[in-house]
């Protein structure tokens, strides 16, 4: 990091908790504009449900489409927070600071977004409890079910996961939260805000035994959530690849490489979300061009080994030389839509992206990293959408079982909620707790030195 | 020994020679140029005993032919292993320069020595050309093999050019790295400046040339990677999976490629502690080294099992008949011991051990759990060549699936020599390039004092670390 600004800790509480203090002038605004897309989305969910899926696009042969590919892209994006989090915390990245809670934010409220698309996936969410075999205890309310949950099956690991996942992110962005929630209350006038700030601080007084817990934690939290986080997309994956009735599902390559997909795009995420809030809350003295230009090179590491999975994944599709496979790619490079879907999948997952981050003109620059990142989240979420649909919907022997997908406006307005959802809640985040975290922002400012040699002044770090 | 204070002991001790004790290059200089011990000779010419064992054994495998696949099977897992491990071990420098971490420096050129091992990998891989059919056997293939179309030799044609620019890369990677080290000993040796001046070819270390040198180093590192994964690409896929019908399995490529950085993490670990216990370089090296490399492997274990686990899963809940054979064949049939013995000294062994604060952060405990990986290493690529290259390929037509499953093949003689050979020549070439080139970077270390200082901070003193791009 060769820029640096000094800034002294009233200046960092003064300017990081600013938002929390007081709403800014654009905020009701956007929240409301947000609020209105959610609106559109739950009236459709609530037609859905009064209707039953038939008002989805979802048919035979394609039963799983827009709300399968948006809980993939979903907890794609929640591998953001625990990348960007857990991984550059226990590998002491000093430029990880402005950014963790941001990207822990992102982490919690994406995984909510894709869990909602599970209950818009299923036809009736009441009856969701039967997936999991009931203890004894309460067979006596339910002797009418007999029915005999498959506890081996796919569909029960995800929710273990995700859920396991969504616990631990909550307890992660908490206990980071603890010193900050006690800045807001010590800063917010009396009334029922601070009551509340004082329950959640519990007690933080800054006290040399509560930092050392308090640095200690987080490392520890770090380690713990990290096979969390790998095992929740590769279980996800699994759902695909241990299916062998549909082309291209079944591949053993399809954990990592949805994992390393989800960082690409969940990294991505990140890059979006802190030029977003750079721009929004004038972040320019936390957030530099540094801090893109790092995160950029880890993106173009991250992109290449992602490509690197997708050929491996194409490869080892088409070397069995089985002819429903080749069929299916075929289709998929070959046959409108789905062609243009790839050509676009491919161009804005990695080629126009990495290609633009080969610069260090683009990585250093918010608003080119903001539109390419953007890119980057479309092009992933067509991937999903073009692993999902045209392996259901490709033409078999059978003619009777021929069919396409196309959404309807209820899985638009769905998908489009989930979108609103995520911005809102960060935004809605943003208004309660600081974004930025003060006392990490105020340790780095301790922790930061500068080496002359030469003519060059370097910027150092204590090593802690 | 002097006692560590807060694990630091290399930058510490490194440091106070900045402030003007001793200057670091001239103590390296001189363990550098000093004359090498009895340990050393004792070690360099059993090496070079073992490796002539080994040509021997190589030029009597040839002479009993090349029809007879599964006689091979052994001769095979030593070439991986060579691939999988040495060839393995420069990736580190090229990790942690790009992570820019200041505890590398010490031993980044211990990992690029490995660079050399290539020949030794090279050399063994010849004779398998003519162990591999021709595509004409009708076996799948990268190739998508189309007679007249697609020449029948793709495997072996694409593979060696793979591995000759690899090889090539490596050695020049070795030397680009360190030409201002040879211009330092051109400058200070007696002796041998006339080799050192040809080697360090021209350096002065001028701006120009420094900036180059970066460059260029940042770009072979890059190749350096790109190659290690298509030369694994093609021996996990036309030299392995190609010969067991019905394995298709996308992972295995990444997969080798992991075992391959784990490989050469565990002997690096060895080598470093080797030069820390043995090499009179306890000034230079530290628990800093080891205790990184400790955690390393701690890591690359846990994601031995996962790589493991996402192939089984899928193929065990497939349950095709191939792939029920495949399982059989490498995990659960007669290969089951060997499977098990892998799966202990890869995955439980490190795992289990540098769970431990006081395994990981020591100077015994990671070297000790390296020789676990580096057996479990060992065994991993016999569980998967040596059931390749014995396995009878007929397949049932009634049940579609392999006629029979292949026995363990033991060793005889000459497969004996053939491992002897394959472990030894590498360790061999490392051993003789070492008495040219300084097995801790000199000018990495140089560069390190000035990025590296003690401040005092409130009441104690702490290590400041500058990280410039």
């Amino acid at each position: 990091m060769q820029e640096h600004q000094q800034l002294s800790d009233s200046e960092i509480t003064e300017d990081l908790t600013a938002p929390v203090i007081r709403s800014a002038r654009w905020f009701w605004s956007v929240v409301g504009s947000l609020g209105f897309i959610m609106l559109v989305g739950i009236s459709g969910y609530i037609y859905e449900l009064y209707s039953g899926l038939g008002v989805t696009g979802v048919q035979r042969p394609v039963y799983w489409g827009a709300y399968i590919t948006n809980f993939v892209f979903w907890i794609g994006i929640s591998h953001a927070g625990i990348m960007v989090s857990a991984i550059l915390r226990l590998t002491q990245a000093e430029w990880k600071r402005p950014i963790t809670r941001a990207a822990e934010v992102l982490t919690l409220f994406s995984l909510i977004a894709a869990l909602s698309n599970i209950m818009f996936h299923v036809g009736r969410p009441w009856r969701i409890y039967w997936i999991t075999p009931l203890p004894p205890i309460f067979i006596g309310f339910d002797f009418a079910r007999g029915i005999w949950p498959n506890v081996r099956s796919p569909f029960v690991w995800d929710p273990v996961a995700v859920g396991t996942y969504l616990l631990s992110t909550i307890l992660f962005v908490y206990t980071c939260l603890i010193p900050d929630i006690a800045l807001v209350r010590d800063k917010v006038k009396a009334g029922p805000a601070k009551i509340i700030y004082s329950i959640l601080a519990l007690g933080f007084r800054g006290t040399p035994r509560q930092w050392k817990v308090q640095g200690t934690a987080p490392i520890l939290l770090s380690a713990l959530v990290l096979p969390i986080f790998v095992s929740v997309h590769s279980i996800v994956s699994w759902d695909f690849a241990v299916s062998i009735a549909v082309e291209g599902w079944h591949s053993t390559i399809f954990a990592p490489y949805f994992i390393i997909g989800a960082i690409h795009s969940g990294v991505s995420g990140v890059v979006t979300l802190m030029a977003g809030l750079l721009w929004l809350y004038k972040l320019d003295k936390y957030i530099k061009p540094d801090h893109f230009d790092a995160i950029g090179r880890l993106l173009v590491v991250v992109a290449t080994i992602w490509f690197f999975a997708l050929f491996l994944e194409w490869v080892y599709a088409l070397y069995p030389l089985e002819d429903p496979e080749i069929a299916l790619r075929n289709m998929q490079v070959s046959q409108p839509p789905w062609s243009y879907l790839f050509i676009v999948f491919l161009l804005t997952g990695f080629f126009i992206p990495v290609g633009a981050w080969l610069f260090k003109s683009v990585r250093r620059n918010p608003m080119w990293m903001f539109f390419t990142t953007i890119l980057v989240n479309i092009g992933m979420w067509l991937e999903r959408f073009l692993i999902i649909v045209p392996g259901l919907s490709r033409r078999t022997e059978l003619s009777f079982n021929w069919g396409t997908y196309t959404p309807s406006l209820v899985e638009i307005g769905l998908v489009a909620f989930t979108f609103a959802f995520v911005i809102c809640g960060v935004l809605v985040f943003a208004r309660i707790f600081p974004l930025i975290p003060p006392f990490d922002i105020k340790e780095g400012m301790r922790f930061r030195h500068v080496i002359k040699i030469g003519k060059k002044n370097i910027s150092a770090v204590v090593r802690e | 020994m002097k006692k560590i204070k807060n694990n630091l002991i290399f930058t510490e001790r490194v440091i106070e020679r900045s402030l003007g004790k001793v200057p670091v290059n001239k103590e390296l200089i001189n363990i550098h140029n000093r004359k090498r011990g009895n340990t050393f000779n004792l070690f360099l010419y059993i090496t070079a005993f073992l490796s002539v064992i080994g040509v021997v054994g190589i030029i009597l495998r040839i002479m009993n032919g090349f029809d007879d696949m599964s006689a091979w099977s052994y001769y095979v897992t030593a070439c991986m292993f060579i691939f999988t491990t040495f060839m393995g071990a420069p990736m580190f420098s090229m990790a942690t320069k790009v992570a820019r971490g200041n505890w590398r420096r010490p031993i980044s050129r211990m990992s690029e020595i490995f660079c050399i091992s290539g020949i030794a990998g090279l050399i063994f891989f010849i004779p398998i050309l003519w162990v591999l059919p021709s595509l004409e056997d009708g076996r799948k293939t990268l190739w998508f093999f189309d007679p007249g179309k697609v020449p029948a030799y793709s495997p072996h044609i694409w593979t060696t050019l793979a591995l000759i620019g690899f090889v090539l890369t490596a050695l020049t990677l070795l030397w680009l790295n360190a030409r201002p080290d040879f211009a330092i000993l051109r400058d200070k040796s007696k002796g041998k400046s006339k080799i050192y001046s040809f080697l360090a070819h021209g350096w002065v270390g001028s701006t120009h040339q420094w900036g180059a040198l970066r460059d260029r180093v940042s770009v072979l590192g890059i190749f350096y990677f790109m190659l290690l994964l298509t030369v694994l690409y093609f021996f996990a896929s036309d030299f392995l999976m190609a010969l067991i019908p019905g394995w298709v399995d996308s992972l295995y490529p990444v997969t080798l490629s992991h075992n391959a950085i784990q490989g050469g993490v565990a002997i690096l670990t060895i080598a470093v502690f080797i030069m820390w216990k043995w090499g009179g370089y306890q000034n230079f090296i530290g628990l800093d080294q080891l205790w990184g490399l400790g955690k390393l492997l701690f890591g690359i274990s846990l994601l031995w099992f996962w790589f493991f686990i996402s192939s089984l899963m899928v193929l065990w809940y497939g349950k095709k008949p191939n792939e029920r054979d495949v399982l059989q064949l490498l995990m659960f049939g007669k290969y089951l011991p060997i499977f098990i013995f892998t799966f202990f000294f890869v995955c439980i062994v490190p795992f289990f051990s540098l769970t431990l604060d006081s395994i990981r952060k020591s100077y015994y405990g990671p070297p000790i759990i390296a020789i676990s990986v580096l057996i479990g290493n060992f065994l991993d690529r016999f569980r998967h060549y040596g059931s390749a290259y014995s396995l009878d390929r007929t397949i049932d037509d009634a049940t579609h699936r392999f006629a029979s499953l292949p026995d363990i093949v033991i060793p005889n003689m000459v497969d004996l020599m053939v491992i002897f050979g394959a472990v030894s020549m590498p360790l061999f070439f490392i051993l003789i390039i070492s008495k040219y080139v300084p097995v801790i970077s000199l000018w990495e270390n140089r560069e390190y004092l000035l990025y590296g200082s003690h401040e005092k901070y409130y009441k104690t003193e702490v290590l400041v670390e500058g990280k410039p791009y």
